[in-house]
């Protein structure tokens, strides 16, 4: 597992205040794996990877996660960014 | 976030549509807008022979996937590229669609036409993507024209037509502004098929929910060659302007249908460049020689100097 990405957009705490309750993300296209620190929702989430909202998708096992749904401890997060690049 | 529709908890948030629905009420939506966006500019009926060019990500993937089950009569395109890394992956995905959906697939090897694209690349020295996109759609208009097919249909988006839009504009290219929109007329002679797009009214977001909530399993790396492309960052500003202003992408590219087309169609008609066939090839061009036949020669020139 790695770190989160660095984006100009990042926001929230840095990677390795892992003290508190933590979820796994799985960042795609990249397939990065990499633990943070646990975002309350689904739009946190995006915000602190640097993401719009209508750019990702962010699933749970199979089910899609609108923007207000609430992230819990221990989680396992798919963000998959949509945006094609050619 | 409760669907609009039916009040179940939602799957997917549209603020574009001030809106927010389930799986189930979200894939009618998708549904409505494909079969409004080609009732709206008469892109084909059940009587057209359809080839539908597939490169193996989300959105031709999900065009394919509706269209099919909309009855319409669709055979799959797809363009082997030959970029290392990629053109494989891109290629086994389509194959797996096409066998697991029952779906009739061409496949045209750019290597055996005598354009893999690294070697494009390499000849061309300027960024690959324009000839690459002019190579893709000489052989989706050709394979459509040698098989008898009477309309092409690729996956382009929202995002896509508005991005395009954009560049178009900030060129101010009245030919490419003159015949941009879902569906590009076929020549007389016929020996230029109608291109249609019938996700012109969905943003990439929506069909890959789409895609996802049908279990379609799409190839979603990016191209090697595709960094830094201008289009990616068009895309960029207008997600910024959507985010701000949701609605406004649909909007503007609407509104640039309705009323700012006519204009640069009717300038194009008195000043635009007359078309004739290739005297390689035969296919519609501009100049003597189309572009495709010039990248060829260029790359057999290349080759015959190294031997």
């Amino acid at each position: 597992m790695s770190t989160p990405p660095s984006s100009s957009r990042t926001h929230g705490p840095a990677p390795d205040e892992t003290a508190g309750p933590v979820i796994t993300v799985l960042l795609q296209p990249e397939n990065k794996e990499f633990a943070m620190p646990r975002a309350k929702t689904a739009r946190q989430l995006l915000e602190r990877l640097g993401l719009r909202p209508g750019t990702a998708l962010v699933i749970r096992e199979e089910t899609l996660l609108t923007p207000d749904r609430r992230i819990y401890a221990d989680e396992r997060i798919t963000v998959r960014v949509v945006t094609s690049r050619g | 976030m409760k669907c609009t529709r039916c009040k179940a908890t939602a799957a997917v948030a549209l603020p574009s549509r001030n809106s927010g629905f389930c799986e189930s009420c979200f894939l009618d939506f998708f549904t409505g807008q494909v079969e409004k966006g080609i009732r709206r500019h008469q892109l084909f009926s059940h009587e057209d022979r359809i080839l539908v060019a597939l490169s193996g990500g989300k959105d031709s993937l999900a065009l394919m996937f509706e269209l099919k089950r909309l009855g319409y009569n669709v055979t799959a395109l797809h363009i082997d590229l030959a970029i290392p890394r990629s053109s494989e992956d891109a290629r086994a995905v389509v194959e797996a669609f096409c066998a697991k959906h029952d779906l009739k697939l061409i496949v045209k090897e750019m290597a055996a036409e005598g354009l893999p694209i690294p070697m494009v690349k390499a000849r061309l020295k300027r960024p690959i993507c324009s000839a690459c996109g002019k190579i893709k759609r000489h052989y989706f208009n050709r394979v459509a024209h040698e098989e008898g097919f009477t309309v092409l249909a690729t996956g382009h988006n929202l995002d896509d037509e508005v991005a395009r839009l954009f560049s178009n504009t900030l060129r101010w290219d009245t030919a490419y502004l003159s015949d941009q929109g879902p569906a590009l007329a076929a020549a007389q002679d016929h020996s230029f098929i109608r291109k249609v797009k019938p996700l012109w009214r969905l943003s990439e977001f929506e069909t890959a929910n789409y895609a996802f909530l049908r279990g379609i399993d799409w190839h979603f790396a990016p191209c090697p060659y595709s960094r830094g492309a201008s289009f990616t960052f068009h895309k960029h500003i207008w997600a910024a302007i959507e985010e701000k202003m949701p609605g406004r992408k649909l909007d503007f590219y609407q509104n640039f249908l309705e009323r700012g087309r006519p204009v640069f169609a009717a300038a194009e008609e008195h000043n635009g460049n007359q078309l004739r066939p290739c005297d390689q090839c035969g296919m519609p061009t501009s100049q003597p020689t189309c572009g495709v036949c010039r990248i060829r020669a260029a790359i057999a020139d290349e080759a015959k100097t190294k031997t």
